[in-house]
């Protein structure tokens, strides 16, 4: 079993196997154009069929549904086993395969199948499923912001970036920056390594905690912090460690 | 006992059945005629592995659970004068007389219809020898007629009388960007794609170019052939279901593709890639490390649909190693992959890298160009890259559309013209359903960095 080309007016490259044409059986022309044409959408009608042959001489056989033939080889010496090309020719300009290849680069607006607002709509659309997602993450982002301002206020808390330790005094919005959905928290130092005094950009008029002393705050996005345990546990750990070493 | 029943549908599903098969049988040690061996006392590999896949009768012949399902008898009848004639009971090779002329209305509808009855019952037949069913593999094109209409029929089915928990599996073969075998393939496919999507659970898609060109280029075949490309295909779904038939692997469970691959349902189109795919010739000088053949799992060269996921996300990725492995070398080289600027991963969901090592290695069939190898990996994962072929189908699709052209083959069947609009929209939701899962979920349209502080 081999398999050939066969090349289609407007589609690029067509291919099929042997076995397509023992099914035709031998010199069944009428079911060979019949199968061409479900495979090509071109009309029987006006059908041009070219056979190129694959043997020491290549030949090339033309036909006609009409039973003419204008070739080089003659139809009786056509083997089917050694046809390596078939090419089909419509010769109606105004087919609807001719049209089609015409307008190879047509395009249509991804809106006129299936509009944004309709997708957004469907129940089983990835879209509504990650918007889900989303309200679930949010949830949680709430639920760590009502932790922080219930036990972590006053702890020791680290910058996970750059390791500072500060002092956890604000954990919620930044008003200014207009993002009603993002948490932030507000750190004191005991050391001037911050960038403000407790109030956003260091006006007073948008204090979020303090007063503390210049340089002695900072803002940092929710996810930026760890909370430090407390004294107690920390000799707690510390004693841990000991009892491994041993 | 976790049993596999294969179902090959027309003629390109039946070829890849063949050489599935053929690679199968020499993999666990039987005979064209079903018997073992010379030589061996029982399969290699394992017997609960093994039985997954094929089915002991009392005189000690081997049958494979699969079933051959075709409109028209050309093809079943090679199987039936084949080499392996043998090795099928007769009931499980299933042909009509009429064919579905490359249409899907008569393999859904006209044609298709009439041989339901009969496939349903054989598959039952098939089913009822089996302690624990686990699900159901499929082959089949989406181009043709058989397979995208009577495939989809059986899919839908199967799913009502079986239920959702039996995993069901395709391996479908994607018409070609460049290459196609009718004029109406873009039509067939969408139809097919809409009203099995609900149904299947994973999708393994092949195009025939690509198969085409690694033919070519790795394999030195300057002319490739349907066999060429189905004995390649089936390496592929080979070490698929390699973790399903031999003992002792990682991957054992036909949903646990589902639960690694597909993190939302419709989303199940995972894109295949293997390496090595090496000519004999060739084979003498490659080393084939573990990291190399890693590598090319992430090179376009080695996958079987023609997409660039270099243009994508990725959700989740399976590598399905054979062969001489060890798992130190594996997680070297996941490590090293992951670190690569090219694969950029979806920051909605962790994306583990799940490892599946099993130690037989692959097996090369004689005639086959491709050379014996000590290592394979088979690499599946669920890309936001793949929505490229859905695309350019889905464009085809409307050139012909359009104008309505070649749709009265399909409504002379019965078909109804809504089905057309109706399965078009839903793979336009597919396609926003893709665009919506590579969007980041954290990262807004921010311009600052993430951890700024001020």
């Amino acid at each position: 079993m081999s398999s050939i080309q066969l090349l289609g007016p407007f589609t690029n490259t067509m291919e099929f196997t042997t076995d397509f044409l023992k099914k035709i059986g031998q010199n069944n022309m009428e079911s060979l154009f019949k199968e061409l044409h479900i495979k090509t959408g071109v009309d029987i009608d006006s059908m041009i069929v070219k056979l190129y042959c694959a043997t020491s001489e290549p030949a090339v056989l033309e036909l006609t549904p009409g039973g003419k033939s204008r070739n080089n080889a003659e139809k009786s010496t056509i083997n089917f086993h050694t046809i390596s090309k078939i090419v089909v020719i419509d010769t109606n300009k105004n087919s609807v395969a001719n049209q089609l290849s015409r307008e190879d680069n047509f395009d249509q607006d991804q809106d006129q199948v299936l509009t944004k607002e309709k997708y957004q709509q469907l129940d089983d659309s990835v879209y509504k499923w990650k918007q889900n997602l989303q309200n679930e993450i949010q949830l949680s982002i709430e639920k760590t912001v009502q932790y922080y301002r219930d036990h972590c206020i006053g702890k020791k808390v680290q910058i996970t970036k750059d390791g500072r330790v500060g002092m956890l005094r604000y954990v919620g919005c930044i008003k200014e920056l207009e993002k009603p959905k993002q948490y932030f928290c507000g750190v004191e130092f005991t050391q001037p390594i911050g960038k403000n005094n407790g109030c956003f950009q260091n006006n007073l008029e948008t204090r979020y905690f303090g007063p503390v002393a210049h340089n002695h705050g900072v803002f940092v996005p929710l996810a930026g912090i760890r909370v430090l345990p407390d004294a107690s546990e920390q000799e707690q750990v510390q004693d841990d460690g000991g009892i491994e070493e041993l | 006992m976790r049993e596999v029943v294969s179902i090959n549908v027309g003629q390109a599903g039946c070829q890849i059945g063949n050489a599935c098969w053929e690679l199968y049988s020499l993999e666990h040690g039987i005979g064209p005629d079903g018997y073992l061996q010379e030589g061996l006392k029982k399969p290699k590999g394992g017997e609960e592995g093994f039985s997954t896949f094929f089915h002991e009768t009392g005189s000690g012949k081997y049958v494979p659970r699969a079933l051959y399902v075709d409109l028209e008898p050309q093809v079943i009848n090679e199987v039936r004068t084949g080499k392996y004639k043998d090795l099928f009971h007769p009931e499980q090779l299933i042909n009509g007389n009429e064919d579905a002329a490359n249409n899907y209305a008569r393999g859904h509808y006209t044609v298709g219809r009439e041989i339901l009855d009969d496939v349903m019952d054989r598959v039952r037949k098939i089913t009822d020898q089996c302690d624990g069913l686990q699900g159901f593999l499929f082959t089949h094109s989406l181009g043709g007629g058989t397979g995208s209409g009577l495939g989809a029929l059986l899919l839908e089915h199967l799913s009502n009388e079986y239920g959702s928990k039996k995993a069901k599996l395709e391996f479908a073969v994607y018409p070609a960007p460049q290459v196609s075998t009718s004029v109406v393939e873009p039509y067939n496919t969408v139809l097919s794609t809409h009203s099995t999507l609900t149904h299947s659970d994973c999708t393994f898609m092949v195009d025939n170019e690509a198969i085409y060109d690694m033919c070519k280029r790795n394999l030195n075949i300057p002319r490739p052939n349907f066999n060429n490309l189905n004995n390649l295909i089936a390496q592929v779904v080979s070490s698929v279901t390699a973790s399903l038939r031999f003992d002792g692997s990682l991957n054992v469970d036909l949903n646990e593709f589902q639960t690694n691959l597909v993190p939302y349902p419709r989303i199940h189109f995972p894109l295949a890639s293997y390496a090595p795919i090496l000519s004999k010739e060739r084979a003498f000088h490659e080393s084939n490390s573990v990291q190399e053949i890693t590598n090319a799992c992430f090179e376009p060269g080695n996958q079987m649909v023609k997409c660039d996921p270099r243009n994508g996300k990725y959700m989740a990725t399976c590598l399905l190693y054979r062969g001489d492995v060890v798992t130190r070398d594996v997680q070297n080289a996941v490590s090293l992959v992951k670190n690569k600027p090219t694969v950029q991963l979806v920051d909605w969901c962790p994306t583990g890298f799940k490892i599946g090592i099993c130690y037989q290695p692959p097996t090369a069939p004689p005639e086959s160009q491709l050379a014996p190898v000590k290592r394979a990996v088979c690499m599946l994962s669920n890309t936001t890259a793949i929505a490229e072929a859905w695309k350019r189908i889905d464009k085809k699709f409307d050139l012909m559309y359009n104008k309505r052209a070649f749709v009265h083959w399909y409504v002379g069947e019965g078909m109804e013209e809504g089905e057309f609009g109706e399965a078009r929209e839903d793979l336009a939701a597919l396609e926003r359903d893709y665009y919506e899962v590579g969007k980041d979920v954290y990262g807004d349209e921010d311009e600052e960095p993430e951890l700024a502080d001020f």
